[in-house]
């Protein structure tokens, strides 16, 4: 039982870390708390609807390109007008952005949830001995850690991801090496808007419903795991995404049921506890020396 | 945060109710002054017989002054969901009596302001109705924000109609005050009706309660089922809880389920969309079978077969069988109604909740031709003294302990591979002594 | 036509002055100092120069070519490279990162590994440790490899901003040694320091700047009997 558990607990917890990556990938290299990446994850939800009767290869791609030139268009038209302004302006874009996009999602969706048909070859358990394993489970974590392995090689490999990452520690620096500051942060929005795009069709794969206000509680999901996993380490992000969704089903698992209703409270405390005690986050920006 | 989470949730809730409640509306124009008729021959016989305002009526009736309704309710914001398809239901309802000559011989006009969902903006249109010269305000379907208007409403002594809050608040007469009224059954209702239907019509003896915590409503719709269901000789075989907002994990739910729900004759989940269908998904693809039961109307309709197209053995109580999803409800009219709202509104009726506010404005126009006035107090009169009439589901009525409807004929239906069909009409014999200060636990009571 | 040619350059933030009148001209292989204390606007000057600043009056050229107000990059694109004040490594990359880094102008990977093998060579403490992070160099190694991160982008004119800033008395030797190198092998340097004796002991010519943004121009440095003399000047002008 409690092996099942933890099974469980870590699908909770990879997709909750792929949530998180995408969010802590664009604040890291532009300071950008962008709290309208919950509405690119509803946004690849309202795609899958629509490409739901096209094949399945079509509807992956459709949803990650859609999801793509949203998050694109979203840094050309709204970020990037107010990029050398305060953390505090770009913040209430942000905010603005999310709004306008829920209220969009209304218009052209309508106010109430829309189901998603679930994909019923998705709806397979796999048992071993006592344990039952979802495909679902399997292709939650095996996306997660391919997603994860993907951007880190990203990351450390090619060009881009080293200017990004150039960028993410000195903007300034990073112009007088000759790196465009936009093209990175384009890209950036780019590989962010591919994690909310990968995160919608895990996420709705099982959620049997879309509606315009689906987005927000991802976006909190990921904000809360970027803080306490350490904002501006990416190994912070996914450890901190994973840790929320690893605590949250276990708290569920295993509180009596008096206080199972409290799940979402106690977590938020232990999160709280977490930074009085860590408050750079459990992995602080690692090789920073001044 | 879990505030907020929360109204996610109850946005979703309000999908679902708008959506229900907009299926309400416009088709019986034909049948509908055939079903006023009595409605409206009723108060005049009792009144001589009952007392002097109702006396007065008569004296009163060639004065009936045009009705002038105004909707308070949100078309933008959190709890818009609630409010839009229900409130043009409505006002398709009072469209049919005008087309039909009007109430009392009156054009009532309908005015719909948007309180943007905001309570104290809430107050000052419901104050700034007042001002306009409203007799009837409509408030929205859901307590917490129908409050505000309510309460301006009562202070003026103008008839507060709910579009279809389930709520006991709204409606005890006391934490509002005697204005304030609603045409759902409550909760006490829904929650019975299903534990009835449960033990007496399927025999099940051995329940398990998976209890979303989301909303009062999903909490007193368990509450009413389990009390009702043991009150008959059922077992509670085991309970677990969920919080039903958008960020659901149902793992470890359903792991407990596995071993404690499997001697479960069925699984009660009160709970609300999207997460009901989240959970039951969860719980299916789990092979868990077992028969689930959602006590009430907001889990159900094609957000449940769109989502699971090949859902089955899932059962839900709601108001109506739409055709859209559901076949076989037992009265012609519904379809009639589900066409005309099609027509209207190029939307099939995907929930019930639509027929709620439909009803309600075919009632209010009963009422104020039955109290010959548009004095507040004299139509809230002739609600509560109304005979039990069918407004398009079967006989619906008020009376001065209940302001939800009693004797409502509750639809249940079976869900059987991604298909809804109707299986009963079921109206609790008695409401589950659950909460001793229920006003409607009486009144809704037809046995003992 | 100069190498490098300020002329009349005004640098304001705001209300604030930084840099009024400047003239300051370089030629092609010349090293060229600018002297001064904290605070009469040297910063000002190679942020303007890099692309940084925009100066608010006066011309920057560059082969002839005005370059005031244009982006770092298009700057740099036209071969001045900057090692700026306090090193500014990317100290979450690696050594090797950082020198990939530096040759982001170049399109030719070939080259830029060449420049790397080069680099390294010179460089031994960076070959050493290329695949460590930057941040975990010492301030001398960390000196190193901004300098040869600049380089990385094979540049035309070498801008130092307070290269010695910070540095152990040896290390900063080192710094210079490696400048008078740089020098004697053709690069156009132009140093911008507080450190007022070495810089006019490695330089061909120097200028000194002080408060209020008044340039004293000296022709021909290097030579150690006019250090002194130099110095003392410099440090009445700072005591101004």
């Amino acid at each position: 039982m409690y092996l099942q558990y933890i099974i469980d607990s870590i699908g909770t917890g990879s997709l909750y870390a792929l949530m998180t990556l995408g969010l802590a990938l664009v604040f890291s290299v532009m300071g950008l708390m962008n709290f309208a990446y919950g509405q690119l994850v509803m946004i690849g939800g309202f795609a899958m609807i629509l490409l739901r009767s096209q094949p399945w290869w079509v509807l992956i791609l459709g949803t990650v390109v859609a999801v793509v030139v949203v998050s694109l268009l979203m840094e050309r038209l709204a970020f990037r007008p107010v990029r050398t302004a305060t953390a505090m302006t770009m913040l209430i874009t942000s905010f603005a952005l999310a709004q306008f996009l829920q209220q969009a999602a209304r218009v052209a969706f309508g106010a109430n949830p829309r189901p998603l048909e679930q994909f019923s070859e998705l709806s397979v358990q796999y048992v071993v001995g006592d344990l039952y394993i979802s495909r679902m489970t399997l292709i939650t974590v095996s996306t997660t850690v391919i997603a994860a392995v993907a951007l880190a090689l990203l990351l450390k490999r090619t060009n881009i991801g080293i200017q990004l990452r150039a960028s993410t520690e000195d903007v300034e620096m990073s112009k007088l090496v000759g790196i465009k500051s936009n093209r990175v942060i384009a890209s950036a929005f780019v590989i962010s808007g591919v994690l909310a795009a990968i995160v919608a069709m895990l996420f709705f794969s099982t959620r049997t419903n879309v509606s315009w206000s689906s987005g927000e509680s991802i976006v909190l999901i990921a904000f809360v795991g970027a803080v306490i996993g350490g904002l501006g380490s990416m190994v912070g992000a996914a450890l901190g995404g994973f840790l929320m969704g690893f605590t949250y089903t276990m708290l569920n698992a295993l509180l009596p049921l008096e206080l199972r209703v409290f799940a979402d409270a106690i977590l938020y405390t232990i999160v709280i506890v977490v930074l009085l005690i860590r408050p750079a986050g459990l992995v602080a920006a690692k090789g920073v020396r001044v | 945060m879990k505030i907020s989470k929360r109204w996610i949730g109850v946005t979703a809730v309000a999908g679902l109710l708008l959506a229900g409640c907009s299926s309400g509306s416009s088709d019986t124009a034909a049948e509908a002054p055939a079903e006023e008729a009595p409605a409206a021959e009723a108060p005049a016989e009792e009144a001589p017989a009952e007392e002097a305002p109702a006396e007065e009526a008569p004296a009163e009736g060639g004065t009936i002054e045009p009705l002038n309704i105004h909707i308070v309710a949100a078309k933008t914001g959190i709890i818009s969901p609630f409010d839009i398809q229900p409130a043009e239901a409505f006002t398709m309802a009072i469209d049919e009596l005008n087309a039909a000559g009007g109430i009392g011989g009156q054009q009532a006009t309908v005015t719909w302001t948007d309180t943007k969902s905001d309570p104290a903006l809430t107050t000052q249109i419901a104050q700034e109705a007042v001002d306009a010269g409203a007799n009837i305000i409509v408030t929205t379907c859901d307590f917490d924000f129908a409050a505000p208007a309510a309460t301006v409403a009562q202070a003026n002594n103008i008839p507060a109609l709910s579009l279809c809050l389930g709520d006991r608040k709204g409606t005890d007469l006391v934490t509002i005050g005697p204005m304030s009224l609603s045409p759902s059954p409550g909760n006490a209702f829904k929650g019975s009706a299903a534990a009835e239907f449960a033990y007496n019509d399927k025999g099940w003896t051995k329940a398990y309660v998976l209890q979303d915590d989301l909303l009062e409503y999903t909490k007193s719709l368990g509450a009413y089922f389990k009390g009702r269901f043991t009150e008959l000789g059922g077992e509670i075989i085991g309970e677990d809880v969920f919080t039903g907002n958008e960020q659901l994990d149902p793992a470890a739910n359903v792991t407990r389920a596995r071993d404690a729900a499997k001697d479960a004759d069925v699984i009660i989940i009160p709970s609300v969309v999207p997460a009901a269908t989240t959970m039951i998904k969860a719980i299916r693809d789990a092979g868990i079978n077992t028969p689930i039961m959602m006590p009430g109307a907001a889990v159900d309709g094609t957000l449940v077969t769109g989502a699971i197209p090949n859902i089955s053995d899932f059962y839900s109580l709601p108001f109506a069988c739409m055709p859209a999803y559901c076949e076989g409800d037992p009265d012609p009219d519904v379809k009639v109604f589900a066409d005309a709202f099609k027509a209207k509104t190029g939307i099939d009726p995907y929930l019930a909740y639509s027929v709620l506010s439909y009803e309600l404005g075919k009632a209010l126009g009963a009422a104020v031709e039955a109290a010959g006035s548009t004095d507040g107090p004299a139509i809230i009169k002739a609600f509560e003294t109304m005979p039990p009439t069918d407004y398009l589901t079967g006989p619906i009525a008020w009376s001065d302990t209940c302001h939800h409807t009693t004797g409502r004929q509750q639809r249940v239906v079976e869900y059987q591979d991604g298909k809804g069909k109707f299986v009963t009409l079921i109206t609790p014999e008695k409401i589950g002594a659950v909460d001793p200060g229920n006003p409607c636990e009486a009144a809704q009571s037809t046995a003992g | 036509m100069s190498f490098l040619d300020l002329r009349g350059v005004r640098i304001a933030y705001g209300e604030a002055v930084a840099v009024q009148g400047l003239d300051i001209h370089l030629d092609e292989g010349e090293f060229v100092s600018l002297i001064g204390h904290n605070g009469v606007g040297k910063s000002s000057t190679v942020k303007a120069i890099s692309g940084l600043v925009k100066p608010t009056a006066g011309t920057i050229s560059f082969e002839g070519e005005e370059i005031q107000g244009k982006d770092p990059g298009v700057i740099l694109r036209k071969g001045i490279a900057v090692v700026p004040e306090g090193r500014r490594i990317f100290t979450r990359l690696t050594v090797k990162e950082n020198l990939t880094v530096g040759a982001t102008v170049r399109k030719d990977r070939g080259a830029i590994e060449a420049s790397y093998r080069s680099m390294i060579d010179r460089f031994p403490v960076l070959g050493k440790y290329a695949g460590r992070m930057a941040g975990l160099l010492s301030g001398g190694e960390q000196q190193q490899l901004a300098i040869a991160r600049a380089l990385m982008s094979e540049p035309r004119l070498l801008l130092l901003d307070e290269p010695s800033l910070g540095l152990a008395p040896q290390v900063v030797d080192q710094v210079f040694d490696l400048l008078g190198e740089l020098r004697n092998q053709g690069a156009t340097i132009f140093l911008v320091e507080q450190n007022a004796a070495q810089a006019i002991r490695a330089s061909d010519r120097y200028y000194v700047m002080r408060t209020g943004g008044v340039i004293q121009v000296e022709a021909k440095g290097g030579d150690s009997a006019d250090v002194s003399a130099i110095e003392a000047d410099y440090l009445h002008f700072g005591k101004v």
